[in-house]
């Protein structure tokens, strides 16, 4: 009994010391590996399209060849050319790449259109779009705002959160979507806006 | 005995083999499961639509008789920061730095109460326009933008003017503005201005 005792406490030490080192194992699991969905999207010039990264570490980076890049550390990417064209975007997390494909089309006159197609806006600050061509009767959604009235050329949305926000515009049955990119405040508040003097809208007839 | 010491060593391992492979496949499900950062079925903010309008052409208050053109106008050409002002004193100004009547936020329009030869200038009544008063925007387009007067207020000729012109994004303003006040004869200016606010009218405030 006592040397079973013995050989008991020597298994639980040789398995505490092998778990241990085992910790220090865990680090090098593999990471899996980055993607960019959807593959390949098809888009009218100035319209917005809208892209996701998954896998890697969790952080990522878009680029793409002569893209103005604002903000590019989120999970999603939202994007628009004014040219026709086929465009590459690249994510990039732990060392590791994936592309997608942008077809950009020329837009058809008439066709319906929301603008700007991508913009960004700080915490607090509204966000204005408008959208021109279809009907002329436009029906406006969004998963991230309760809105209050759905019909109108043009659209105005504030935000509680950050994140990449979408509206969506749909006349006689064709949607498009714009992207908002609602980034947080900066540390320091922006400087006040100027306003104009009150006019000089008298003569003093009389006086 | 050297059999046991190795029994021993052996079960030691098993049990801490058994551990990594336990731990390495729940490291791997957190790597793996990641939520979207953005896209969210809870709403996180709210919108409204409004229809876009033209410029302003013509401005008209029935209650004090006003039917004017709209100019549009920027900053003052005198280079004094002032909000410009109608060429004559039959027209209004629209200033055009500013959202076009018919759009959230605070349009304004302004107009001359008078002139040095001029004893009524198109906003010589402007101070008599009450609460509840119609005022209507015709924008290039034709469309008929109906406002109602909600407030009056008088400010000293150099005030602060960010109310006049800022306002809050979820409502659609108009601010019209004249001159009001005794006559300063060294500034050469009228020592107040009137502010007559009006709100568009929608269905959800008519």
């Amino acid at each position: 009994m006592k040397m079973n005792k013995k050989y008991a406490l020597l298994s639980f030490v040789t398995a505490v010391a092998v778990m241990g080192m085992s910790f220090g194992s865990i680090s090098f699991a593999q990471t899996p590996p980055v993607s960019c969905s959807p593959a390949s999207s098809t888009v009218s010039a100035n319209q917005a399209a809208t892209l996701t990264a998954s896998g890697g570490n969790g952080t990522y980076t878009w680029s793409g060849t002569n893209l103005n890049v604002t903000n590019s550390a989120g999970t999603q990417f939202a994007v628009s050319y004014p040219t026709p064209g086929t465009y590459t975007v690249i994510v990039s997390s732990a060392g590791q790449s994936a592309t997608c494909s942008v077809v950009v089309v020329a837009a058809t006159s008439g066709s319906l259109a929301c603008s700007p197609a991508v913009q960004n806006v700080t915490l607090g600050q509204t966000a204005s779009v408008s959208a021109t061509g279809g009907t002329g009767t436009y029906v406006w959604s969004s998963p991230d705002l309760t809105i209050i009235n759905p019909n109108g050329s043009g659209f105005s949305a504030s935000y509680a959160s950050t994140g990449l926000k979408t509206l969506t515009v749909t006349s006689g049955g064709v949607s498009n979507t714009c992207a908002i990119n609602v980034l947080a405040g900066s540390t320091t508040p922006p400087p006040p806006p100027v306003t104009p003097g009150l006019p000089e809208t008298g003569g003093g007839y009389g006086k | 005995m050297k059999k046991a010491v190795l029994l021993s060593i052996g079960v030691g391992l098993l049990v801490a083999g058994l551990s990594v492979f336990i731990q390495t496949r729940e490291l791997a499900a957190q790597t793996y499961t990641q939520e979207p950062t953005s896209s969210s079925t809870t709403p996180q903010g709210s919108g409204t639509s409004f229809t876009e309008p033209a410029a302003p052409a013509r401005l008209i208050i029935p209650a004090i008789g006003v039917d004017a053109n709209v100019q549009s106008v920027g900053l003052s050409w005198k280079g004094d920061g002032k909000v410009g002002i109608p060429t004559n004193f039959t027209d209004v100004a629209w200033y055009n730095q500013g959202p076009k009547p018919g759009m959230p936020g605070i349009a304004v329009i302004n107009g001359h109460v008078d002139g040095k030869d001029v004893e009524k200038a198109v906003f010589y009544d402007l101070g008599k326009l009450k609460p509840g008063d119609a005022v209507e925007v015709v924008d290039k387009k034709g469309t008929v933008l109906q406002f109602r007067v909600v407030e009056s207020r008088t400010y000293d000729y150099d005030s602060p003017t960010d109310d006049i012109f800022i306002g809050d994004s979820a409502k659609t303003r108009l601010n019209l503005i004249t001159c009001s006040g005794d006559w300063d004869r060294e500034k050469k200016t009228y020592r107040q201005r009137t502010v007559v606010t009006a709100e568009l009218v929608t269905e959800g405030n008519l």
